[in-house]
């Protein structure tokens, strides 16, 4: 794999010959338009010598790039060697320094700085002038404030990392609280720990006033957060707040950042509770430009954890519907084998009533009669229950909530299901206008993955080599056809045109619930939704159609 | 001969043990029967009792259930034999997992007929 460090260093080193070309090309320029100290042979015994030690020092990393460093401030001192400062030297004096933001070091060296003013202070000997030196102590001020933003922007890149591979390589989505154990750590160890010391952050979602904890570096058994609405408001306009009391756990907090992050349309408040604080404001910058962003992250995947959450919450609800009414007609069994018993004795009774004899025949009679009772009431009560359990509207399996699917839904859903069984190159796709199409249906989007997957999983189950996911058209309707042929054809103990014919026709509906559970089921599922269909075999071909009008 | 009921719903069945102790044991048979465990009193008393009917589901209020009555009558030093009632057909699996022992299973829905030849089985034993 690319790495792009690595491309980083190739530049660097064309950066580093480049510079030095540039260096020594300004030298010779100053020494032609310059009044020299030396011989020609001295500067090109000079000259040699720089090039020389540059090519040995050339790729030289660490302790030894300073003397690459020393070998140019060397250089420097030779061509400028009894000058004067004027707009040319000046100039070729600093180079070293505009150069340093290439140097092989993550850290620029201040060396270039000594060096710089060494020579400076060699040069100014006879006649120092505080004008001389401004530029240099300039260029030091920019250098100084470039510094402490690269910094902070490696920092904040650091954590921002940090958060990725928490999230990503962990994969500790639901466990977002471990992130801030590692952030606060991080923080208190950085550069910046002279700002302030962290020790507790916490995440609030903000809503109608009031503030419920989402997650937390501790354990907040208790907590209580007593601002006034103006402040509230404050947040909800995404003003970052500082130092308002917060009660955790029973000890109150007074020192304190609330940094708010709006997502989408949720308001998540962090709180930063800190010790040590040094110098608000520049801490106020350094939260609000370093540090919210980096919430925002966190901010997103809460939210992002929050939607997973109602996902789930939403399937445990339709799960625990189905889960109940499987649960019932377990039940409903065990209540009908225990009112069956009364039946099977009555039965078992009349088949062997003339084996006894005669004088017991009054007392089983009377058995018999109470028997007799009991079954009327039990046949009573299995009707009472199998009733209850065949009400349609309590079935979770029955689609009965309809809503909006637009036509490329439907593809997206048969080929994701499609895919899961075949390949791409099986599906055939010659609708001319779907990207323009608005077309949408009143579909149930569970109801339609079950039965495509069930339409899809029988053909899975039975081609026999030939299969194929078409989407057609003619002007009245779009056309999804999915086709195989069947494997052992000959020698099937179904017969699958007469299958054919049965599903297609509304006449024999209930009897082909008892044969064919699994077709019925998928010609329940269309019914329910109201989908045209047409399932047909030709040249030994299985042929099922979905149409949907145009 | 002394058989202890533990059902509660003995009317579905109480046709069947009538005809089969008028047909098969001249009426001999002497049924005590309790839908709740505690409706028994002192579970020690059931050595009085030659078998002891559980149906696993007794009634909502009874404080325990056919297998937690079975265990309370594991320990005790002189025991009945053992019938299991239930409707489930899995109960014999349920009583492996709570390591308990491989009881005789009459399996509801139940005539006289298979109540007279688990009986049997079990007077033999």
């Amino acid at each position: 794999m690319f790495k792009s460090y690595k491309l980083d260093a190739v530049i660097r080193l064309i950066t580093s010959f480049l510079y030095r070309i540039i260096l020594i090309l300004f030298g010779i320029f100053i020494l032609l338009v310059s009044k020299n100290s030396f011989s020609f042979w001295s500067y090109a015994t000079i000259f040699i010598s720089y090039a020389v030690f540059f090519i040995i020092l050339f790729k030289k990393r660490n302790w030894l790039s300073k003397f690459r460093l020393l070998n140019d401030y060397l250089f420097i001192l030779f061509v400028l060697w009894n000058k004067e400062l004027t707009i040319l030297t000046y100039p070729f004096l600093l180079l070293p320094i505009f150069n340093s933001p290439n140097h092989t070091g993550e850290k620029r060296s201040f060396l270039t700085y000594i060096f710089t003013t060494l020579i400076l202070i060699f040069i100014l000997r006879n006649k120092f002038e505080i004008i001389d030196v401004v530029p240099l102590f300039f260029i030091l001020i920019i250098e100084l404030f470039e510094k402490i933003r690269t910094r902070l922007l490696r920092f904040s890149s650091s954590l921002y990392n940090e958060i990725d591979n928490f999230y990503l390589k962990k994969l500790n989505l639901k466990k977002s609280h471990l992130i801030y154990a590692e952030i606060i750590e991080r923080l208190n160890n950085s550069r910046f720990k002279f700002f302030f010391t962290t020790k507790i952050i916490m995440c609030f979602k903000l809503k109608n006033s009031k503030f419920s904890i989402m997650n937390s570096s501790i354990f907040a058994w208790n907590y209580s957060i007593k601002i006034d609405s103006e402040k509230i408001k404050e947040l909800e306009n995404e003003r970052l707040l500082s130092n308002l009391p917060i009660e955790i756990n029973f000890k109150t907090y007074s020192v304190n950042f609330y940094i708010p992050i709006k997502v989408e349309n949720e308001m998540y408040v962090f709180v930063y509770i800190v010790e040590d604080l040094k110098i608000w404001s520049i801490c106020k910058f350094y939260v609000s430009w370093y540090l919210k962003p980096l919430l925002s992250k966190i901010a997103v995947v809460l939210r992002v954890e929050k939607e997973l959450r109602d996902d789930r919450d939403n399937y445990i609800k339709k799960m625990k519907d189905k889960m109940y009414y499987v649960n019932n007609a377990t039940l409903a069994m065990h209540f009908l084998r225990n009112k069956f018993s009364p039946i099977k004795n009555y039965l078992e009774m009349i088949e062997k009533e003339e084996r006894f004899g005669k004088e017991k025949k009054d007392q089983y009679s009377e058995i018999l009669k109470k028997e007799l009772s009991r079954v009327k009431t039990s046949v009573k009560e299995i009707l009472d229950r199998t009733n209850l359990i065949l009400e349609k509207s309590e079935n979770p399996f029955i689609v009965n909530q309809l809503s909006e699917v637009s036509l490329k839904k439907v593809v997206d859903i048969c080929r994701k299901i499609w895919y899961d069984f075949f390949d791409h190159d099986s599906i055939i796709f010659q609708w001319k206008d779907i990207d323009e199409t608005k077309k949408s249906y009143n579909l149930n989007e569970d109801g339609l993955e079950i039965l495509i997957t069930d339409i899809t999983e029988n053909l899975h189950k039975y081609q026999d080599g030939i299969f194929k996911l078409r989407f057609t058209e003619d002007n009245d309707s779009y056309f999804v056809t999915f086709e195989n042929n069947v494997k052992n054809y000959d020698s099937l103990n179904i017969d699958l045109e007469k299958m054919a014919l049965d599903f297609m026709s509304d006449d024999n509906i209930e009897i082909n619930k008892r044969t064919t559970h699994g077709m019925s089921m998928i010609k329940s599922f269309l019914n329910q939704m109201k989908i045209e269909y047409k399932l047909s075999i030709e040249n030994r071909i299985f042929l099922f159609k979905l149409i949907f009008n145009k | 001969m002394k058989i202890a009921i533990f059902e509660n719903e003995y009317q579905q069945i109480e046709a069947a043990f009538e005809a089969m102790n008028l047909l098969y044991f001249d009426n001999k048979l002497e049924f005590s029967v309790f839908p709740s465990s505690q409706n028994f009193g002192p579970l020690e008393n059931l050595q009085n009792y030659d078998i002891a009917i559980v149906d696993i589901d007794l009634s909502q209020n009874s404080q325990l259930d056919g297998y937690a009555l079975l265990k309370k009558i594991e320990n005790l030093e002189k025991k009945p034999k053992i019938l299991v009632l239930t409707g489930s057909s899995k109960v014999e699996s349920t009583l492996q997992e709570k390591k308990l022992p491989k009881y005789d299973v009459l399996l509801k829905p139940v005539d006289f007929s298979e109540i007279h030849k688990s009986l049997d089985k079990m007077f033999k034993k």
